[in-house]
Parts: structure tokens; sequence; C-alpha cells
């Protein structure tokens, strides 16, 4: 079976907005941490939910942070936020069993909102925003690039 | 050089007598040179003339070194007595353009030290013999190029073939008689041809020669050390292994023209090889891979990797790096001592697999712990694999090879894959 990881660029750190994404995308999203330990990896505080952390993400824009959700309804269908330093934010999608990765990266563009992104297998989530529309501006597979599906 | 008509049976160089019974010189080296001023040749009469008592030379060398070179015709005239001069040079050099000869061979014989001869084949497979006219004193012991050396054997060489003209000798006549001869040579070494039968077949796959101990020792692991080898040992070697030892060694030295030779136990060894290309090289690279991970692979993956090597997919050098790296599995370096992006690569993989392997969820101040974990969980399905593939496999949006283990644990089907270079890339269930 081939995971298929998508990563979208997102506008805004909007709690509500980005736990709508989360939703759109999964069918029944369930946390994948114990806790959240903020910051990541230097901790000085500990958010016992998703939503406290997101909250507090919200408003401390230049904190990075990567956070997961399962699919309670699809095995192996997970979700992610990635934070960046710079202030951005990225969805990301693991799929199994896409075969069509362009197709799926257009499709689920339109579900979150964005013109930039791309997918692989086997990926990890990028490091910046800058680094992400980086990637899908020229590199390699599937990307989507101001609305465009590029290969 | 003269020979005094049989009286002394001695040649006569330009300073020194040869008795060529002795195969030394009845006076010292006026040149005093080497360690043995009474020493012919150097003490290798059979690649070696010395004209003039005082140096010697190569007589079949195009290089200087007493190699013949591919592709080249090499040969030194030896006048017998009476007979100072070469017959007839340019019906060599045309016959050897016109028939693109790849390399003379030739039987030579010590009976009287000045005769030798040379037969030659040509591309189209016919073997011709081209000689002056004389006396062939073919008495005791036969010599044959193989590999670039002389080896000589224990016939009799057949004297009857080589007396009288050697214009009456037909094609197919001499190449009876050149099988011959390789059989009675193969015959001396009967028994004991094994290693050398490898030798041979190291030659024809382009190994090197024989001197090159490293290959062969590499080989003969191969043959020894895997089911593999073993088979093929067993299935074209041993049966063929004294015919291979001449015949392949033959082959190799005239593999694009001199097939009607090759024609016995050689010819099986060789046909094999030809039909189906193996990179040796290759396959010792990856069997001393798998030696130095301490792992039993399945003879697929060795094909598989002899292929990429072969095809220059990976090189030896991406190969010994893993043979050094296979010890560390997972997620090696401990949380403590990862960098930012290591640890968002390991919780990366760890949220996306840990249902799969029936892990907690992720815990940062647990991290370290749940990084054994996984890392626990992915050996369990390397080191339980009944099966490995060598597959391209896309990762960072790049098609990369990498080594799959497949696994079955409590019934279902786990894998496990790595870069060729050892490195972790993903675990988890093959279907969710």
């Amino acid at each position: 079976m081939i995971y298929f990881d998508f990563f979208f660029l997102l506008t805004g750190r909007d709690q509500s907005k980005l736990a709508g994404l989360v939703k759109a995308v999964l069918e029944r999203p369930e946390p994948m941490a114990v806790e959240y330990e903020f910051p990541q990896y230097e901790p000085t505080t500990v958010f016992k939910t998703a939503d406290q952390l997101m909250a507090h993400l919200e408003t401390s824009l230049h904190a990075d942070y990567s956070l997961y959700w399962r699919d309670a309804a699809r095995k192996s269908y997970n979700a992610s936020l990635h934070y960046f330093e710079d202030g951005g934010v990225a969805i990301g999608v693991s799929i199994p069993g896409v075969t069509t990765p362009s197709v799926e990266l257009k499709r689920l563009g339109a579900l979150v909102g964005s013109d930039i992104g791309y997918g692989g297998i086997e990926e990890n989530p990028p490091g910046s925003s800058e680094a992400l529309a980086e990637r899908a501006r020229g590199g390699p597979g599937a990307r989507l690039f101001k609305g465009k599906v590029l290969k | 050089m003269w020979f005094d008509g049989g009286a002394t049976g001695m040649y006569k160089t330009q300073t020194r007598l040869y008795q060529p019974g002795l195969g030394r010189f009845t006076q010292v080296d006026p040149a005093k040179a080497g360690n043995n001023w009474y020493a012919y040749c150097g003490g290798d009469p059979v690649n070696r003339s010395d004209p003039t008592g005082l140096e010697w030379e190569f007589m079949w060398s195009t290089d200087g070194n007493g190699q013949l070179l591919d592709g080249e015709v090499a040969y030194r005239w030896l006048p017998e007595p009476g007979q100072e001069t070469e017959p007839e040079p340019e019906k060599w050099a045309a016959y050897f353009k016109q028939n693109e000869m790849a390399i003379a061979e030739g039987i030579r014989t010590n009976g009287s030290f000045s005769a030798y001869r040379t037969f030659t084949a040509a591309k189209d497979g016919a073997v011709s013999f081209f000689s002056p006219s004389g006396v062939y004193n073919v008495e005791q012991n036969t010599y044959v190029r193989i590999g670039g050396r002389w080896h000589t054997g224990a016939g009799d060489g057949n004297g009857a073939f080589f007396s009288g003209d050697a214009t009456a000798l037909t094609p197919a006549g001499l190449n009876d008689y050149i099988n011959m001869q390789l059989d009675a040579v193969a015959g001396s070494w009967r028994g004991s041809s094994n290693t050398f039968a490898i030798q041979s077949a190291a030659r024809i796959w382009g190994l090197g020669d024989s001197a090159d101990m490293a290959v062969l020792a590499g080989m003969m692991d191969w043959i020894q050390e895997t089911d593999e080898g073993q088979a093929f040992y067993n299935e074209k070697v041993k049966p063929y292994a004294a015919g291979a030892a001449v015949s392949g060694a033959v082959l190799f030295a005239t593999k694009k023209y001199w097939w009607p030779l090759v024609r016995r136990g050689g010819a099986a060894v060789a046909e094999a090889f030809v039909a189906k290309p193996i990179n040796h090289r290759a396959r010792m690279a990856v069997t001393n891979f798998y030696k130095q991970a301490g792992s039993n692979a399945s003879g697929t993956e060795r094909r598989q990797l002899a292929s990429l090597v072969e095809a220059g997919e990976i090189t030896m050098e991406q190969l010994a790096k893993a043979g050094r790296s296979r010890a560390a599995f997972g997620f090696s370096t401990p949380w403590s001592q990862m960098s930012k992006a290591e640890r968002k690569a390991l919780q990366h993989a760890y949220s996306r697999h840990a249902d799969q392997f029936g892990l907690p969820n992720w815990q940062e101040s647990q991290a370290e712990a749940l990084r054994g974990r996984l890392n626990d969980s992915a050996q369990l399905v390397r080191d339980s694999a009944q099966n490995i593939f060598l597959r391209k496999h896309p990762q960072g949006g790049q098609s990369v090879w990498t080594r799959e283990y497949r696994s079955m644990i409590g019934g279902r089907d786990y894998y496990y894959y790595e870069s060729l270079d050892g490195t972790y890339i993903s675990s988890g269930l093959v279907t969710p």
C-alpha cells in the first residue's frame, strides 16, 4: 500500500478555520497526542487539548508546531497542521492507496482552499512556507502552484 | 643464433653457446646481468629469446612485458638452421588484416627449442595454419598459451602431425590436433583443475587474470557460501572442470573468433554466460554486503542488487556503505541529540504509523521511549521478513531504489523500507 502525503499552504492561523479544514479532510478526526508541550521540543507549558493549543497558536504568530489527527472512520487516514516560524501554516493529509496523485492533489486543494501544495510518498512535512511553495513551484512529483496542477 | 647441426646439440648465439638440454648457457653472461649468469632468458625460455646471448627479450610480447595485447597479433620469427629469414611476412600481415585476427595462439615445442609454429583462427571460425616449410620437431612437451601465459602439459605432441611439410595440414586436421593437445593438457590438470576452471571462468567473465586472487577468492566465496553459487558450480563447472580449464581459458583469449575450438566443457560454461551475462563483481560485492550485515539475504535480492550495479543504478561505494551502516535501523539518533528537523520527522512517522503498530498516542515528554517502541516495531518487521525486495520507491519526490522487507506478523502484512545505504525510510502495514 502506498501512502501519499499531501501538504497545502494556508493563510492565517484562525483556529476555527483550521479545525474546520481538518474536519473537511477527515470524517472523524481524533487528536493523536496525549498532550501538547509548548514550545514544541523545548516545552515550558503543556496544553491538554489540540483546541487549546491552536487557540494559543492563533496569536503566537511565529511559533512553530506540528500536530496530528487520525481518522477514526478510515484507517490510516491522517491529517496534520504545521505552524511555521514565518507565520504560515500548512495542512497535511496522508491517504493510503492513492493511484492518481494529481487528481487527489487538485481535489484536496479545492477542499482546503489552497492553490499551493504538493504530494508525494514518504514525504516529511515542510519546514517553512517558503519551502512548501518552492517545492510546489519546482519540485518533483504532483504539484499544485497558483491553482495549476503541475507534473 | 645458429645450430651446430647436431654434433653437440648446442646453439651458438653471438657470444655464447646454449645447451637446450640443460636450459642454460655453457659460459657466463658477458654482460653479467642478473644473479645467474648461466641462465638462458632469465630461466624462461618459453616466453623469451636471447639471440645475442647478452639480453633476452619476450618473443610474443607486443607490450614489452610478455603479454599479447587483445586485438593485435604478435609473433616473432625464430630462425631455424639454414632458415635465417622470416618467410613471407607480407602473407602473415595480409592474412591477419583480412581476417581481423584478434590474437595469435600457438603451440610451440621445446624439442629443439628453435621450432615453434603458430596457428591462428579467423573471424569466420576457420582455422588456418601459416608456417614456413620445415621440420617440426615436436617430441615431448606441448605448450599452450592461456590467458597470456604459457602452460605446459604432458602430451606427447603427436609429432606425426608436425613432421613433414606443414602445408599438408588441413584446417580440420589442425583443429583436431589442437583439441587433442588441449585434452592432453587438461588431463594433466585433472583432479586439481577445479580452481583452474574457476580461474579460467574468471577470465571469461572479464574478471582479470588468475593473479587477481581477491577476485578469485570472492568467486570462491560466492560458490562455496551461496546456494546460487553452489548450484552454478555443480551444474556448470564441476562436470566440465578439466575441459573448462583449457577451453575456458582459450575462449577468454579468442572468444570472439575461435568458437570451433570451444565446443566441449568450456563451451558449456562460456555459452551460459554469454547467454546470460552476469556481473560477478557485483555479486561479490553483494555477497560481501550481506556478510558485513550478518544477514541471510534472498537470492532474489542478490540478483537484483547485482543487476542494479551492472546497470549503473547503484555503485559499489553505496553497497559498501550499506554494509557498514546496516546495524542502524529506524530512528537511531536519541531524541536528545536530534535536530529539530529530525524530531519533526520522527513525530511525523510515529503519528502516521503508531496505530498500525498498536502504539500509544504521541507524547513529547515520552518521545525517547516512543522512539524506542517505534524502532522495536520496525525492527521486528525487518528481522521477521520472509521476503526482501528491491524496488524503486518514491521518497521525497524522488524515485529511489529501496530495499523492502515484508513480514507477516499476527496475520497482518507489514513492510519495512530502507534506502540501499541502510537508512530507514518507513515501516507499517501494507494494507491498513
